[in-house]
């Protein structure tokens, strides 16, 4: 017999790296669901892991399969890709939120300096004048702005045919830090940043000095042009959320040891890697993988009219969580971003401390259903609690065993006192 | 009275009926329709302008657009559509006595004698259901209003050859075209009355071609201002029956006629060289080129036959003949009518079956292994026809053994497909040697086909066939190292699952604005301006634009 390789198991591989990254997990039906276990749905159907035996009989109506690789170099942003940069762009967001929050909070804590070790210490130089005030503010700025808004921290586009400098690229991911161009166009004598009146002179240079420390890149944004055959808005869209994710927000997360709050970005797993970094192994067998299966609408680019029709027709069982059977109806918003929003902002932030081993399935729906007491960390309207076998909105596995991946070790120590803990 | 020369019947032309043969058909899982889509990236742009030699030649004429330069990468361009539309069962084509009744398919040969020259059409199809009834041995009789539904349509020129030596002249059978006869049907798909949406559309390359063809002419017949109005302006969508050529059921033949339909009108349009003169109507002309028929075309062709000297014009919208009709027609046909009905006769033709209700996988699926049954269902099709072959049963595969594997090896330049004949193939004309033609067929179906489903080989596959043009198609495959499935079709129903029926009109346009910016891409970018005059120096020099030719400022 001759050497022929499947490539629908590598495919699938790759697509699960991208939910976990993403902070989504896969229920065995295929299903992509939340932290909260809701169902993620793109255009008013459920995002679903393609296989072959799902695709055997498939559910255009009801159901979004996940294949981004099957981009059409002729057609624009599918469904499915707004949809990933809604997600990537949410979660950056809430990330770069939380670490700022952590290191005003630092800065502003004079008495703990002491306990920082030397990488930890570094902000207190550009911040050397943030007080509870200042934090405060930060906190009240950052309660205000919301994601894709005009004052967003962070705000993610694609583009098509763009020229960077002297280089022109097929798709271009482009970000920029709307909220850090308010601040430094802010008239210091009477500023309004994201609806919140900065009083003290001295705070607005703050907030300039605390996106420039957290953000090397904040003044100029971030764009990351791709040229790939196959897919090239997936590539430069995963390429930038690596490029952020993995040099500046993972890198803050380690040395403020965020990863119970923020949770670092899982960018482990091999495929992913090998998909950003663009190893040559691995894109000389893209075309194979996109291949893996066909091409599947939503995907390959705008919806058809006919298709986009049928969407009005109601999505019925949808409305049930497949996993669990029980009848926990959890709202369907229409576009997928509103089932990331978290749907019970007063869940507890800390909730590790009272951790009680394994809850899996079901107990951890209910456990999640009641709203638990919340110790108000800082930052508690920014994140929400996970149940604890499920990845959470920022990525963040506290129980991995259970999940349903294998592929990655998630790991990060520190997770005894909440987000709290330096 | 009209005596215009083109209306009159002229002497010696007439329509016979020959013979037409029926058999008991197999029931079957329902079919579902499933069209086109189109498929690009970077890889496939850069593929074709290399098959095409875009870049080298002087000029897009002369680029090779032919099916050996278009093999292993057509069918990763045009390939049938994962997505059904299921939204409310409209996916199942209908058919009288619903797929699993027990039916006669048939064989009816048509000659047409006239001032060129013989042609025969053989015409197969089904029925509605079994009008027949065995009145004593060997006697049968069928039923005046039954209804033959015709599938399909194949043109046999005989041509008068002489041989000068010995003064003796005699026919030639020669293979003209097979047409198959497709209805798309107004569905109210969504349960809204939307036309636009709920009507199924054309999307055979010349429906393609016209699609866009308004947008690109720069305001020249502008028709209306909204843009999703010009799609309907051009073909009309009453449901009546669209002739599909079968040659463009394979991703091959449509993307050769499409893409040398586009390079027609783009050069029509643009001109080439900055010397030919473009033309007034430039898409309309590119697709004349084409030539598809329809119905009401002509007066003397086979369809006005059908459609008027039988059915009394109602063949047009349902492609249906009944017995009753023929008879009137022709009362001795019923003479000449045989039922199949013993076993070994259905074997030895590969014709009919037995009323069983054959077992096979859906056919709804959206995976790979469906979507690649589908394109080996179709392009089966095109490939027997283009060969002469009625039918067609053999084993491939391209998983060989070191000691060389079972049958013939099959060499591409990709690596070898190990083939077994499995001692049957009808030919339709019986010029050439049977096992010629399943030469032929293999060659073209492992290039054409296999190169193009396998990934240039690499993906492994192991595939039993039987294909047929009249009766049913039987497809079992072992694809990407999965187990192996059998999938069954009714291949005498073929047109009412025919892909070149669009799901909605949006679909049309979609492909069509894409195939139009594949055409724009490549053959823009190969167009080399005249004006620059390259010197074997390698300087480049600029000698102005064309009017400047006539106003003698070029001088050498």
């Amino acid at each position: 017999m001759k050497d022929k390789i499947s490539y629908s198991g590598l495919v699938d591989k790759l697509y699960l790296s991208i939910t976990a990254s993403i902070g989504f997990s896969v229920t065995p039906e295929g299903h992509w669901v939340d932290a909260n276990y809701s169902p993620v749905t793109v255009e008013g159907r459920r995002l679903t892991m393609p296989s072959d035996k799902r695709l055997r009989s498939p559910d255009w109506d009801k159901l979004q399969y996940f294949h981004p690789l099957c981009e059409n170099a002729n057609r624009g942003e599918s469904p499915v890709i707004q949809f990933l940069t809604r997600a990537i762009g949410f979660g950056i967001s809430d990330r770069l939120k939380i670490v700022m929050l952590k290191m005003a909070e630092v800065a502003a804590y004079v008495d703990g300096h002491q306990h920082l070790n030397a990488k930890q210490h570094e902000v207190t130089t550009p911040l050397a004048e943030a007080d509870d005030k200042f934090y405060k503010l930060l906190e009240n700025i950052f309660e205000a702005c919301e994601f894709r808004t005009e004052n967003t921290v962070f705000s993610l586009f694609l583009n098509r045919n763009k020229q960077v400098g002297s280089e022109s690229f097929l798709r271009l991911a482009a970000a920029s830090f709307p909220l850090y161009n308010e601040i430094i166009n802010a008239n210091p004598d009477n500023a309004v940043i994201a609806g919140v009146s900065v009083k003290r002179k001295k705070d607005l240079k703050l907030l300039k000095a605390l996106f420039e420390f957290a953000i090397p890149e904040v003044a100029n944004g971030i764009q990351v042009g791709s040229n790939n055959d196959y897919a090239p808005y997936l590539m430069s869209l995963m390429e930038l959320y690596y490029r952020i994710g993995n040099d500046c927000i993972n890198k803050w997360v380690k040395i403020y040891k965020l990863g119970s709050i923020a949770g670092t970005i899982e960018f482990g797993d091999e495929y992913l890697t090998a998909f950003v970094k663009q190893d040559d192994l691995f894109i000389a067998s893209l075309a194979m993988l996109r291949d893996a299966y066909k091409l599947l609408p939503g995907n390959d680019g705008e919806y058809d009219k006919g298709i986009e029709r049928a969407r009005s027709a109601p999505v019925a069982d949808a409305n049930r969580l497949s996993t669990s059977g029980s009848s926990t109806p959890t709202p369907i918003k229409p576009s997928g971003i509103s089932t990331l929003v978290a749907n019970n902002p007063t869940t507890a932030t800390n909730q590790f401390t009272k951790k009680s081993g394994g809850l899996s399935g079901l107990d951890a729906l209910r456990a999640n259903e009641q709203p638990q007491q919340n110790s108000l960390g800082p930052w508690g309207q920014v994140s929400t609690a996970p149940a604890n076998n499920v990845l959470d909105i920022f990525g963040n596995n506290n129980n991995r065993g259970n999940g349903g991946f294998g592929n990655s070790g998630g790991g990060f120590g520190n997770s005894g006192n909440g987000g709290f803990s330096l | 009275m009209n005596f215009n020369s083109r209306s009159v019947v002229p002497f010696g032309e007439s329509f016979t009926l020959r013979k037409i043969t029926f058999a008991k058909s197999n029931r079957y899982q329902p079919m579902v329709k499933r069209s086109l889509t189109a498929d690009y990236n970077g890889e496939l742009q850069r593929e074709l302008g290399e098959r095409l030699h875009l870049g080298k030649l002087k000029s897009v004429a002369s680029a090779p657009i032919t099916a050996g330069a278009l093999t292993g990468i057509a069918g990763r361009i045009i390939q049938p559509d994962a997505f059904i539309n299921n939204t409310s069962g409209s996916a199942i084509p209908l058919i009288p006595n619903s797929w699993d009744g027990q039916r006669l398919v048939f064989n009816m040969q048509l000659e047409h004698q006239s001032p060129n020259g013989l042609t025969i059409y053989y015409l197969t199809g089904f029925t509605d259901y079994d009008g027949s009834s065995s009145t004593g041995f060997m006697n049968v009789c069928f039923d005046p209003k039954m209804n033959l539904r015709v599938n399909s349509v194949m043109e046999v020129k005989l041509d008068v050859v002489k041989n000068n030596a010995t003064g003796q002249s005699y026919q030639v059978p020669r293979l003209v075209g097979c047409y198959e006869l497709a209805k798309p049907e107004l569905v109210d798909a969504f349960g809204f009355g939307d036309w636009e949406t709920g009507t199924e559309t054309m999307i055979r390359p010349s429906d393609l071609v016209m699609a866009n063809a308004v947008r690109r002419m720069d305001g020249e017949h502008v028709i209306d201002d909204d843009f999703d109005d010009v799609p309907t302006f051009h073909v009309s969508e009453e449901p009546a029956i669209k002739l599909v050529n079968t040659k463009h059921m394979h991703s091959v033949g449509y993307l050769t006629d499409t893409l040398k339909c586009l390079r027609e009108g783009y050069i029509n349009q643009h001109g080439y060289h900055g010397f030919e003169e473009t033309r007034s109507t430039p898409w309309f002309e590119a697709e004349a080129m084409l030539k598809t028929p329809t119905i009401n075309s002509g007066n003397n062709t086979v369809w006005a036959f059908l459609n008027t000297k039988l059915t009394r014009g109602l063949f047009g919208n349902s492609a249906e003949v009944t017995w009753g009709d023929l008879l009137r027609y022709d009362s001795t046909i019923d003479d000449r009518a045989e039922l199949l009905q013993s076993r070994e006769a259905q074997r030895q033709t590969l014709f009919g079956g037995a009323g069983h209700m054959v077992e096979s996988e859906a056919w709804n699926g959206g995976d790979n292994t469906t979507v690649i049954v589908n394109q080996i269902l179709n392009s089966s099709v095109a490939i027997l026809n283009a060969c002469s072959l009625m039918d067609i049963r053999f084993s491939i595969t391209n998983m060989g053994s070191a000691a060389g594997g079972f049958g013939e090896e099959i060499n591409t330049p990709y690596g070898n497909f190990y083939f077994l004949y499995g001692e049957r193939a009808t030919p339709i004309t019986n010029i050439i040697e049977t096992r010629t033609l399943v030469d032929n067929f293999i060659k073209k179906f492992v290039n054409e086909v296999l190169l193009d489903i396998t990934f240039n080989n690499q993906i492994s596959i192991a595939l039993n066939l039987t294909a047929s043009i009249n009766s049913e198609t039987t497809i079992e495959i072992s694809f990407d190292g999965k187990n192996q499935e059998r999938f069954v079709a009714p291949a005498f129903t073929s047109s009412l699952y025919n892909q070149m029926v669009g799901t909605n009109v949006q679909r049309k346009t979609n492909m069509a604005s894409h195939l139009h910016s594949i055409a724009d891409s490549l053959f823009s970018s190969s167009t080399v301006d005249f004006t620059k005059f390259e010197y074997p120096t390698g300087k480049v020099q600029d000698f102005g634009t064309p009017d400047n030719f006539n106003t003698n400022t070029f001088e050498l």
